[in-house]
């Protein structure tokens, strides 16, 4: 559906893309990660047709963007980071301004701007100005803007900066419906936590360059990055804790790191959900009662940070 | 309390613009007035005022009154014949134009009222009056000389002529000469300096039209200066880049906006003008075709500036600043805020190329004059030409500047 052919992109000396290439399937939810001035807004500019890439040429939906750009734009939807928005105007207004340019017709569009408010929950303050909108309802309009024209495919430039978190979790119910409808979604962020829910994959990008893609579980894997579970326990006698030490599972863990004690011990694992029960089954054979589990599980961002390191980009 | 004083004082001394407008902009205002007001160290000299002369009587004592104009350094002299004099007042390419009629000799010799006449342009009785003055006192200085020697000869002539002596006449004669040749001769004697304006009819409030052709343009502009702005606003809040987005061009979104701006710019100019139709009585109606040719010219003009304007600027208070200042500077020399023969030569000269001067004069031309088509069409073409070279000029700078963070 898109595909992203080797660009690359400058700006005057500063190289912004070095050679990125991409290939987002129909209908799926691809989350392009990284951090400031990774290059993930300049991808969207360029996937968008805002501009032109300095080599590399970009596929959406079969049509060369550079030969057919008005063909391949009006085949996609953008919701920037920005409430591109007129304030003085009504949601009513921004909305049909917006379907005209991106060339709806005129017949039943005001059904489809009700359909659409009411979708993202704002038809009872339809006539209300953008000025007098909160964030949240703001970027909602936001969104609603890029989806009059039933675009296929839909890019979110961080598009839940700033709002709160029930606005935010609102937004991504409206992203996971727009995924179910079958869109094609590019999508970034610095809400990980939300990325990692809501992506069929995800890519992460650093110094205009694609340093990994693949599903969360993949990223994981590919990260290196092992999970621990924290055990407390009533204290146990030598007998047991000699038993507990032979078993296999022990043994993996100490050697990656783990520890064991009289009344507690630390499992560094692969996978929680794979050895939790394991763990369990272990203590039970033993008969050794479990006070407490405290697992330290490895999110996006985990996987995030040790691909791109924690220094910071200024 | 000094920290905060020292903090603002850092915070305006780093801001350039603040600079700017406090101290280089006031500067370049008392400059650009005091050049106006001619009074630049005394070093601008003020214009002399330009006269048509056309001489039909053509005599020696014409010629003699002519050479005398020529000495008045308040009056610069050019020859015309009269018909060609008369259309370039009435174009309002001259002020005035002085004639002499045929029998002007004669009349001075035999003591009678010389024929003469001035005819000017009313747009202009305020610069006339003042070259009225020096005129004046050429004219009545020569012709009471002059006819007040004839007057006396004469008079000498018919009552003792029969009685007295033919030496005796001439020794009177050769006194009164001598009298009237050192300059003491300025009699009592005088003649009137007929004068008619020429407009294209009676009871023209040409105060009304300075004031709502100058006040006119110079609002335009700013209310076009704040229309070209959207465009900056449009960047700065991200609608321009999803406009970009879209299926729209570049350009369909710099006309369309422009297109935007002309509309809005007709509407405000037909309301103001309609205003004066009403509240002042301004004739709207003398030449139609002409005044839908001067405010639409007007509206493009103004329309391609405020576009110009806005795509030369990076952000909305440069644009500000900058439409500001080169308002207030084209409106100064343009005359609508001051009437240009007010102000020294070069700045009329200056005047020219702003574009309000030609709607200016446009509209004086449509309300007051009544000049030849030839005449007045370089008025709209200019506004068209300011509007199309601004236009693309906008076009060009919206893509390097506005843009190039895009492109």
């Amino acid at each position: 559906m898109i595909e992203i052919r080797d660009i690359s992109k400058s700006y005057g000396d500063i190289p912004a893309l070095k050679s990125l290439s991409l290939n987002i399937k129909k209908g799926e939810f691809y989350s392009l990660l990284g951090p400031n001035g990774a290059g993930k807004t300049t991808t969207i500019n360029l996937l968008g047709g805002l501009m032109h890439p300095d080599s590399g040429e970009i596929i959406i939906n079969g049509i060369n963007l550079k030969s057919q750009a008005k063909e391949v734009k009006s085949q996609i939807g953008i919701v920037p980071q920005e409430i591109a928005l007129y304030d003085e105007l009504t949601a009513i207004e921004n909305l049909y301004f917006w379907a005209k340019v991106n060339r709806v017709s005129t017949k039943g569009l005001n059904a489809k701007i009700e359909e659409i408010l009411d979708f993202l929950g704002l038809a009872n303050r339809a006539k209300q100005k953008i000025s007098q909108y909160s964030g949240g309802m703001k970027r909602r309009i936001n969104i609603a803007a890029a989806l009059l024209h039933n675009p296929a495919i839909l890019f979110f430039d961080e598009p839940t900066v700033g709002i709160d978190p029930q606005s935010r979790s609102f937004i991504y119910s409206i992203f996971k419906q727009l995924s179910q409808q079958g869109k094609t979604i590019l999508y970034t962020s610095h809400y990980l936590e939300e990325a990692e829910k809501l992506s069929d994959r995800i890519g992460i990008i650093d110094y205009g360059k694609l340093i990994t893609e693949g599903t969360f579980e993949e990223l994981r894997k590919q990260s290196g990055l092992k999970e621990t579970i924290n055990i407390s326990f009533q204290k146990i006698d030598k007998d047991v804790f000699s038993e507990l030490k032979k078993s296999s599972l022990m043994k993996n863990s100490l050697v990656s790191g783990g520890s064991l004690d009289t009344h507690k011990c630390v499992f560094i694992v692969e996978n929680r959900s794979e050895n939790l029960h394991q763990i369990v089954e272990l203590f039970a054979k033993h008969k050794v009662k479990i006070q407490q589990i405290e697992i330290k599980a490895v999110d996006l961002e985990k996987v995030y940070l040790s691909f791109t390191k924690n220094d910071l980009r200024d | 309390m000094w920290e905060i004083a020292k903090k603002d004082l850092l915070q305006f001394r780093k801001d350039k613009k603040a600079l700017f407008l406090s101290f280089i902009l006031p500067i370049i205002l008392i400059s650009l007035f005091a050049a106006i007001y001619g009074g630049v160290d005394g070093k601008v000299k003020s214009k002399p005022q330009k006269l048509l002369v056309a001489d039909l009587d053509n005599t020696t004592l014409s010629a003699e009154i002519i050479d005398e104009l020529k000495k008045e350094p308040a009056i610069k002299i050019k020859m015309v014949g009269f018909k060609e004099g008369k259309k370039s007042v009435i174009d309002g390419n001259r002020s005035a134009l002085m004639c002499f009629y045929t029998g002007f000799a004669d009349s001075i010799n035999s003591g009678k009222t010389a024929p003469m006449e001035l005819f000017y342009d009313e747009a202009k009785s305020m610069e006339i009056g003042l070259m009225q003055k020096a005129l004046m006192s050429t004219i009545m200085s020569f012709v009471g000389q002059k006819g007040g020697k004839a007057h006396v000869k004469s008079f000498i002539n018919q009552k003792y002529g029969e009685e007295l002596p033919e030496d005796i006449i001439e020794e009177i004669n050769s006194d009164i000469d001598a009298e009237f040749s050192d300059g003491g001769g300025t009699t009592s004697f005088s003649s009137d300096l007929k004068t008619t304006a020429l407009s294209i009819k009676e009871g023209i409030r040409w105060g009304v039209i300075q004031a709502v052709a100058g006040i006119l343009v110079m609002m335009l502009l700013f209310n076009m200066a704040g229309m070209g702005n959207s465009i900056l606003q449009e960047k700065e809040k991200g609608t321009l880049k999803r406009l970009l987005f879209s299926p729209i061009s570049p350009s369909a979104f710099l006309y369309g906006k422009m297109l935007s701006a002309l509309i809005s710019a007709l509407i405000q100019i037909v309301i103001l003008l309609l205003f004066s139709y009403f509240v002042f009585g301004l004739d709207l109606f003398h030449n139609p075709l002409g005044l839908f040719l001067m405010i639409f010219g007007t509206a493009f003009a103004c329309t391609g500036f405020g576009t110009l304007i806005a795509s030369l600027g990076s952000s909305r208070k440069q644009v500000e600043s900058i439409s500001t200042i080169v308002i207030i500077i084209m409106s100064a020399i343009g005359g609508s805020m001051i009437p240009l023969f007010l102000m020294p030569a070069f700045l009329q000269k200056l005047a020219m190329s702003s574009l309000n001067y030609w709607s200016i004069q446009g509209f004086y031309d449509v309300f007051g004059r009544d000049p030849a088509w030839s005449s007045f069409l370089i008025k709209p073409l200019v506004l068209f030409g300011f509007g199309i070279i601004s236009s693309l000029l906008a076009g060009t700078y919206f893509r390097k500047r506005i843009l190039k963070e895009y492109l």
